[in-house]
């Protein structure tokens, strides 16, 4: 079972698919990673040198990633609400923050627009 | 008269309903007027919310989710890679068939003369076994329908055979020659037999070949991939891809590898047996795939001393090499894909810029299937039709279009008609007696049933887009017309 | 008179440009025979190469706009422009030597050159894949049919009777065999005939290229039927040989009410040809689609079907009992038939 960033994937799982599972990680930067230290897009997690696995380790730890990233986010959805600005309320409230209607189609705002930005993830924090 | 009256009744029976519903007057009025006539007369006979229910024991609709009650037959799944390897696979005999009797071999003493021209050969089972080792088979090609592999050797196989000869005599007389052509021709023309048939002619010449099965493999960024350290600019090989490489060479070039010494040092990063021979090199380099590259040039080099059999280095479906391969760099530019190394390789062979040490083909067929847009490759392309045709017309090039000055540079040589070695091997349609000998191979082999007379064979070769091979195959044995 | 219409005169005056033709339907019809039998891609006028295009009507360049207004007004009645007025230079000296030497050089070279080059617009290289034969005519390749000079023996014939009977696949839209068409027809889904066509293709290729099947001597196919080695070089007959083996010979048809007390009255209802085959193809459709894919990609379903096929031959298919319960309980129900009293 190989660790990239602490975490164990299965061999057979793609390097693609396994860094997109970090929190702070999405398709645009796990391919310029990728890039970076050669990985094909096709690649399995079985088939990397254990160089390249801690060199993959060390990019990520220097990347905002996972808890800092959630906690970040959180600070700055908690300081919007401390200062009672109204983005700050419809963030506590669950509902639109950018002026959209409200009469339909607010499932999005409903799952993202909450204090807690981001759950607590696979690590607790 | 009956329409006007059910035309009365339906307009009474709106007025009606209106009456029924005052408190929606309002909106009904907004709403738009229905016409006063009705097609069904059936319509206002039954009264409202009275539909009638569906008969006792009649099935309504089963808007069921799911495909509940069909119970799949159980067994044990398929392995990882097993459905795509049955997909891929590759038939070349049909029990079925009936054996064709007058069917000759290809043999190394008749390949070259010009008159097997126009008559179905059958390959030999060495040919075959090479062939199939460096997957120049297709599994869309119909060799699974008759008893054994046998190809037409059609006009333009001929022309192959003749370069083929001129690169012997050009050795024989110690000047090596190095010919390029790119085979192109219309959907279903051909382009990959032909490809095919000059692999199986190198073969029984004894000739060195290497066939890259599908350009696209390469490019399409599903195998590994590392910079060449110390290369400038940038090249990156591809190491899985090459041990792999190396195997189909080996397999189909065993007595070659396993004759010929290794006679200079080129100081390779692991030990050589004592009397090495190319064999040697090319097996390390298959089983430890990130030394491939290193063995390759090494066996490269080798095969470049003097004394070595010509080389055919063929690629299929070209289009794929002239554009950014799908390979990204370290910065996240896409990688040319003259910047990996084994098509870099083929490409300064293709635009004359290295040559081959002891003369050889290099052969790079066209697809028109799967072909991703290189507006360069099929500018140059038919300026070379064009000249081959009418020299006096040469197609320009469209200014306004951007052009990628790195295929440009490689493929100049296309427009010049002074390079007799750089051209391409235009395939037409067959000649109405090619068409006979084929026609006549399917009736012998039991697959056509169907007297062959001129009269049938012309009905072919016209319903076949002028006697274009595929479509003369789909109109004779395939049972889809 | 209304103003000229001269607006592209300046550009006009170079290009070749033909004779105003007003009628061009009706050709002289002096000189040899048409041959009967044209193909549609030939040329009207056997006179014409057929490989010149350029010399064809259609391909010619329309006339002039003033020429064009003449004959619209010609035609409606009202005044044209005149032609006469402001007519090119070139036409004027036309065929007039003298005059012609005393042209500006631009004019000479333009007349020049229009004697020899093919007219704008046209290419000058074939397009054509195969090369034509030595006439410079396209060999179209159509079967060499001559045209018969003798007149037809059935007057109001303008061509000779075809001989008959006409071969069964000769009309383009019934070219497969019965069952073929049937076939695909079933397995065609959301109107996708094509992809149908396709599946059924490869399923007879598959059956074409299967080994000899054994037969099972407990589940008999047609009597007649060819020996099973025969089979796989006719995979049509291998279908129809399939499917009609193991079609039933009728339908259970439950008549309500007949029977008294809401039980429903069985009875056995006796099938068409094409019924026959319809209720087998669907049951072994059936049986294919239940099995396990084994492949990936286009030929899996094909594949499917084919060994359901070949095992219907062979006697293994859970079809062959669908069959025997049928004709079990027909056979059973027989006796519920209610024949129209003899008189």
């Amino acid at each position: 079972m190989p660790f990239i960033f602490g975490f164990s994937f299965t061999e057979a799982s793609l390097v693609k698919r396994s860094l997109e599972t970090i929190y702070g990680v999405g398709p645009k930067v796990s391919q310029r990673i990728m890039a970076r230290f050669h990985i094909h897009p096709w690649a399995k997690v079985g088939s990397l040198k254990s160089t390249t696995l801690l060199d993959l380790t060390e990019e990520l730890a220097s990347m905002k990633l996972e808890n800092d990233l959630r906690r970040d986010i959180q600070d700055n959805i908690k300081r919007l609400k401390d200062t009672g600005t109204y983005r700050g309320r419809r963030h506590a409230m669950g509902l639109p923050v950018r002026g959209q209607r409200t009469r339909t189609q607010i499932t999005t705002a409903r799952k993202l627009n909450r204090t807690e930005r981001g759950g607590a993830g696979r690590i607790q924090m | 008269m009956m329409n006007s009256s059910t035309c009365l009744r339906s307009f009474s029976q709106l007025s009606l309903d209106r009456t029924a519903h005052a408190s929606l007057t309002s909106r009904t009025l907004l709403a738009p007027q229905i016409a006063c006539f009705s097609t069904s007369t059936a319509r206002y006979n039954q009264k409202k919310g009275m539909a009638a229910a569906p008969k006792r024991g009649t099935r309504t609709l089963n808007v069921k989710k799911g495909r509940k009650g069909v119970n799949y037959e159980m067994g044990k799944r398929p392995a990882p890679g097993e459905r795509k390897a049955q997909r891929k696979r590759i038939v070349l005999s049909n029990d079925n068939a009936l054996p064709v009797s007058w069917l000759r071999d290809l043999e190394r003493s008749n390949v070259l003369e010009p008159t097997i021209e126009g008559q179905m050969m059958g390959l030999p089972e060495r040919v075959v076994d090479a062939l199939r080792a460096e997957e120049a088979f297709k599994p869309t090609q119909g060799w699974g329908l008759f008893r054994r592999p046998a190809t037409l050797m059609r006009k333009e196989t001929v022309q192959l055979a003749g370069l083929v000869k001129e690169i012997e005599d050009a050795n024989a007389q110690q000047q090596p020659r190095t010919i390029r052509r790119i085979i192109s021709g219309d959907r279903m023309s051909g382009k990959s037999t032909l490809l095919l048939q000059g692999l199986a002619i190198a073969h029984l010449r004894d000739w060195f070949v290497i066939n890259l099965p599908e350009a696209n493999d390469i490019t399409n960024a599903h195998t590994d991939y590392a910079p060449l350290p110390g290369s400038q600019p940038l090249q990156y090989t591809q190491d899985t891809y090459t041990a792999n490489l190396l195997r189909q060479m080996l397999k189909a070039n065993p007595s070659i590898l396993e004759s010929t010494p290794v006679v200079t040092d080129h100081k390779l990063p692991f030990p050589l047996p004592p009397k090495p021979t190319l064999k040697h090199i090319v097996e390390h380099g298959m089983a430890n795939p990130e030394t491939s590259w290193v063995c390759f040039t090494a066996l490269w080099e080798e095969l470049s001393q003097p004394g070595r059999p010509p080389i055919l280095f063929a690629i299929d479906s070209l289009a794929h090499v002239m554009r950014n391969s799908e390979y990204m760099s370290a910065e996240f530019k896409p990688i040319h894909a003259f910047d990996l190394t084994l098509i870099r390789l083929f490409v300064d062979l293709l635009s004359g810029q290295k040559t081959l040490a002891n003369g050889g083909i290099i052969l790079g067929s066209l697809s028109q299937s799967n072909k991703p847009l290189s507006v360069v490759l099929d500018h140059f392309v038919t300026i070379a039709e064009a000249l081959q045709s009418q020299p006096a017309i040469v197609p320009v090039w469209n200014p306004y279009l951007s052009r990628d000055q790195r295929v440009v540079d490689a493929l100049r040589g296309l427009e010049d008609p002074k390079q007799k070695d750089f051209d391409i091997l235009r395939l037409g349609g067959l000649s109405k007696p090619e068409a006979r000998a084929v026609i006549e191979y399917y009736a012998e082999s039991g697959m056509l049933r169907h007297t062959v007379n001129d009269s049938f064979v012309t009905e072919k070769w016209s319903l076949a887009g002028m006697g274009n091979m595929g479509e003369l195959e789909k109109a004779s044995v395939r049972l889809r017309l | 008179m209304p103003p000229r219409l001269n607006v592209l005169t300046l550009g006009r005056s170079i290009p070749y440009r033909p004779r105003p033709q007003a009628q061009w339907i009706s050709r002289p019809s002096i000189g040899q025979m048409p041959p009967q039998v044209r193909a549609y891609a030939d040329s009207k006028d056997p006179q014409s190469p057929a490989a010149d295009r350029s010399q064809r009507i259609d391909a010619q360049p329309l006339p002039h706009v003033s020429e064009e207004a003449a004959q619209t007004a010609e035609i409606t009645g009202s005044e044209g422009p005149d032609l006469n007025q402001g007519t090119p230079v070139e036409e004027v000296v036309k065929g007039d030597k003298a005059a012609e030497e005393k042209l500006p050089k631009v004019m000479q070279d333009a007349l020049k050159s229009k004697v020899n080059s093919a007219p704008k617009g046209s290419r000058s290289y074939s397009t054509m894949v195969t090369p034509t034969d030595g006439n410079g005519e396209v060999d179209m390749g159509l079967i060499n049919v001559q045209p018969s000079s003798a007149t037809p023996a059935m007057p109001g014939l303008k061509f000779e009777m075809p001989t008959l009977p006409l071969p069964k696949d000769g009309h383009l839209k019934h070219r497969y065999d019965d069952v073929v068409e049937q076939v695909t027809n079933l397995i065609m889904r959301h109107g996708k005939k094509s992809a149908a066509q396709r599946d059924m293709a490869m399923i007879l290729e598959q059956l074409r290229t299967s080994s000899t099947p054994k037969i099972d001597p407990s589940r008999p196919l047609l009597p007649g039927a060819p020996p099973p080695s025969h089979l796989p070089h006719n995979p049509v007959l291998y279908l129809t040989l399939a499917i009609d083996s193991v079609a039933p010979l009728f339908r259970i048809r439950s008549q309500r009410g007949a029977a008294g007390g809401g039980v429903a009255l069985q009875m056995p209802v006796p099938l068409g040809r094409r019924q026959r085959r319809r209720i087998a193809t669907q049951w072994i459709l059936k049986a294919a689609a239940n099995k396990r894919q084994t492949g990936s990609g286009r030929g899996s379903y094909a594949q499917r079907v084919a060994s359901e096929l070949i095992a219907v031959v062979e006697g293994k298919s859970s079809v062959w009992e669908r069959r025997g319960a049928v004709h079990k309980l027909g056979v059973s129900v027989r006796a519920n038939i209610v024949l129209p009293k003899r008189r």
